[in-house]
């Protein structure tokens, strides 16, 4: 472990689905909010959203980020998205190797 | 809704807890070794204790859902399941996934190997440690003390 890890593409790919569905289910919880209001989504997507959450939190202290990377998993709503892109931008900048 | 709940509660506990706990106590042992299977053996379970923990992390995410939905967020056994979860999954993620890693892969020079099986035998503490919390955590739920909510 003495150079500089990247992340694997496939552990990437982790981060990217647990994102997606963290923000995703938030969106259909807040328009089901300001909508029809219907309790089975409530209870459906509020489980889903505090686990892709969770998810992208753990995914992103066990890949070979930089803390501030993995810090800003902890924003709600976007701080995946945002981990991810930046993770993607340095992985691009260091000439990542393909796994 | 609560049955649905309860029932992918008690099944993600199952499916993703399970091997977990299996993966973390039997890894000490094939850190042990030195054969190049057990190399293969070894980074097998740490791929399953990482994998399963993150999806693991869905037990309590239903867990707080269903409670919340029975009304019992608040009762003792509830928080006292909650606070040994989140002591258990530090337990994991601090000590238990960290000591697997410096594990990986064959051992630098043979004066490391002393130090290997000292960090072995503390993981072995660690695993068990958190196979503990998690019966003390399934021993809360089937009792229940103090839940009048017969579900």
């Amino acid at each position: 472990m003495t150079a500089v890890a990247t992340p694997t593409p496939s552990g990437l790919r982790w981060l990217g689905v647990a994102s997606v569905v963290e923000t995703a289910a938030l969106v259909v919880l807040v328009v089901n909010l300001a909508t029809v209001h219907h309790p089975l989504v409530t209870s459906t997507m509020g489980p889903v959203h505090g686990f892709a959450y969770l998810a992208t939190i753990a995914v992103a202290f066990l890949l070979p980020l930089t803390t501030g990377t993995r810090l800003l998993t902890l924003v709600p709503a976007v701080g995946g998205l945002l981990a991810l892109h930046r993770a993607r931008r340095r992985t691009a900048g260091a000439g990542g190797t393909p796994a | 809704m609560g049955k649905v709940l309860l029932s992918l509660h008690v099944l993600a506990a199952i499916v993703f807890i399970g091997p977990v706990t299996v993966a973390v106590s039997v890894f000490p042992r094939y850190a042990r070794a030195t054969s190049a299977r057990s190399a293969e053996v070894v980074a097998l379970l740490h791929r399953i204790s990482r994998v399963y923990a993150v999806l693991g992390l869905s037990v309590p995410v239903l867990g707080i859902a269903l409670a919340a939905h029975l009304g019992v967020l608040g009762d003792a056994w509830v928080v006292a399941s909650l606070v040994l979860t989140i002591a258990a999954a530090l337990v994991l993620a601090v000590v238990i996934l960290p000591a697997q890693d410096r594990l990986m892969g064959p051992p630098a020079e043979p004066s490391a190997v002393a130090t290997r099986s000292a960090t072995a035998s503390r993981l072995s503490m660690a695993s068990g440690l958190f196979s503990l919390l998690w019966a003390v955590v399934v021993v809360l739920m089937v009792v229940r003390p103090g839940s009048t909510t017969g579900v």
